[in-house]
């Protein structure tokens, strides 16, 4: 392993601690901290995005497509049609010119028709199998198939309480989501109440999660500062 | 009017192939043909169908399928089939053998737009220095940010050099270390939001409360150590796994599939230019 120098580890102390300064009060520190780290992404980003996408995904393909096609149409020449690519690129830059934004919209239209384009693809791959698969029997046998027609294993009463917990939390959920009429009829109205309830329980599982998340990471950089930096323990 | 139907025109035909491609079968149904596979040759290949062998020639516009032990089918050239292989094969609709390279449109030319915040963020800057606004000097300091970060990205992938050192300090003692701590700051400015929200005013709350203490102390061993005397399905690990894996798996897939026709919707809404809003309904 590489030997890390001192004051490698000062460095990342010193903003480590500077970053932390803004728990006593906000203060010029922690903001020009904050520059430096905005400035280093961009920067630093900007050529990997070159390097790592628009290089081997656009220049290579364009340039040798031009050298095949200096060759006398040489095969591979096609490539050389990334230029139209880059000349379509050049459109987002319209954006900062009152005149010709219109230009920037063609290439945000296509984005967008994109991104739509996908979503259907997406949405329909990602979520058929999870539809599926909540259609869980509510008598279960332990491995979880249903009574009739499962396996051999033994029937379980505690599977068959988490399916029918699950099942049910689901259809209450979506008919609390269900706003296409009022929730007047008195069965409705219960049901999206009970989907509101445990939908509290889900934010809550969540905070807890993100917690434990942030705090798994403080307890990284807190270890980092007592360890590395301090040489504590 | 005419500007506006060319870029309508233009957001469905980027649309239209993706749309396309996911419902037009990649092979020609009526040609497609599904079996085992016998044997292969440069040639052709032997499928088992309906108990009678089938010869397919090994032609440029044939594609294969191969099904995977889950049932989903992935392409595969006619060479790596094995015999036994669940199969279908039939001449190419073309649409899917075109979607790395209209990935790979689309990708460069988003990635085209990346200069655009740089352009944004240096007009910002350039502007407080310009003015001399107050803390003008961060924004000499983000500029120069910008240029190492250049520089540091050079080095990216470099064998050796000052290049790589660069990069290495940028990266591991400069970037990573300020991100992490940025992103941990979170966990104080929760601490002091759920002081707010977990004050128990209904059972909505209280509900939220206990399952979120269930979740954290379930991740730590203190949950452990403080129900390890009770019954196993009282235990704060086995409780917390319950609420993660059962009561809130159950309730996102219900708020997912909402979210599926939704964002189904809308992505119908942008496609066909249905879209109205500020920056739809703006004059060209």
């Amino acid at each position: 392993m590489e030997e890390i120098a001192p004051w490698q580890i000062w460095l990342a102390a010193i903003v480590t601690l500077g970053i932390y300064s803004y728990l006593i009060s906000d203060n010029k520190l922690y903001r020009l901290l904050l520059n430096v780290m905005i400035g280093l992404g961009v920067g630093y980003n900007f050529i990997i995005m070159w390097k790592q996408v628009l290089q081997p995904l656009w220049w290579e393909p364009m340039t040798r497509g031009f050298a095949a096609v200096f060759n006398g149409f040489a095969p591979g020449s096609a490539g050389a049609l990334w230029v139209l690519v880059g000349l379509l690129g050049t459109l987002w830059y319209f954006q900062f010119s009152r005149k010709y934004l219109w230009l920037s919209r063609i290439v945000i239209g296509m984005t967008l028709g994109a991104g739509a384009g996908v979503v259907f693809k997406q949405q329909l791959l990602m979520n058929m199998p999870q539809i599926a698969d909540s259609f869980r029997p509510l008598i279960a046998r332990a491995d979880g198939t249903p009574l009739v027609g499962g396996s051999d294993a033994p029937l379980s009463l505690w599977m068959s309480l988490n399916n029918i917990i699950f099942v049910g939390t689901i259809v209450c959920v979506m008919v609390y989501f269900f706003f296409s009429f009022e929730h007047k009829w008195a069965p409705v109205r219960h049901t999206a109440r009970l989907g509101r309830w445990l939908l509290m329980v889900s934010f809550g599982a969540f905070f807890g999660n993100t917690v434990m998340t942030r705090m798994a990471v403080f307890l990284e950089r807190l270890q980092f500062l007592l360890m590395d930096w301090l040489r504590v323990g | 009017m005419t500007k506006r139907r060319f870029i309508a025109l233009v957001t469905f035909l980027a649309g239209l192939y993706y749309f396309l491609e996911f419902v037009v079968p990649p092979t020609i149904p009526w040609r497609t043909v599904r079996g085992e596979v016998v044997s292969v040759s440069p040639q052709s290949i032997t499928l088992l169908v309906n108990g009678q062998q089938q010869q397919i020639p090994v032609e440029p516009t044939l594609k294969v399928y191969r099904e995977r032990p889950t049932g989903a089918p992935e392409s595969v050239e006619p060479a790596q089939l094995r015999p036994g292989d669940r199969v279908s094969a039939g001449p190419t609709t073309y649409l899917s053998d075109w979607l790395t390279p209209v990935n790979n449109f689309f990708i460069v030319l988003g990635s085209m737009a990346w200069g655009m915040g740089l352009i944004s963020l240096a007009m910002v800057h350039s502007g407080n220095i310009r003015r001399r606004r107050p803390e003008w000097y961060g924004s000499v300091v983000f500029f120069l940010a910008v240029g190492g970060g250049i520089v540091a990205g050079l080095g990216y992938g470099a064998e050796g050099g000052w290049l790589k050192e660069a990069n290495d300090v940028v990266f591991n003692y400069l970037l990573r270390p300020m991100s992490s701590t940025v992103f941990s700051l979170l966990a104080f400015h929760m601490a002091t939001a759920s002081y707010r929200a977990f004050r128990v005013k209904s059972g909505e709350a209280a509900l939220m409360m206990t399952s979120a203490f269930v979740v954290m102390l379930g991740q730590i061993p203190i949950g452990l150590w403080l129900t390890h005397g009770l019954p196993s399905f009282l235990q704060l690990p086995v409780m917390a796994q319950w609420v993660l894996y059962i009561a809130n798996s159950a309730a996102v897939r219900g708020m997912w599939f909402g979210m599926m026709v939704g964002a189904i919707a809308v992505g119908l809404r942008f496609w066909l230019s249905l879209e109205r809003g500020a920056f739809f309904d703006r004059e060209l």
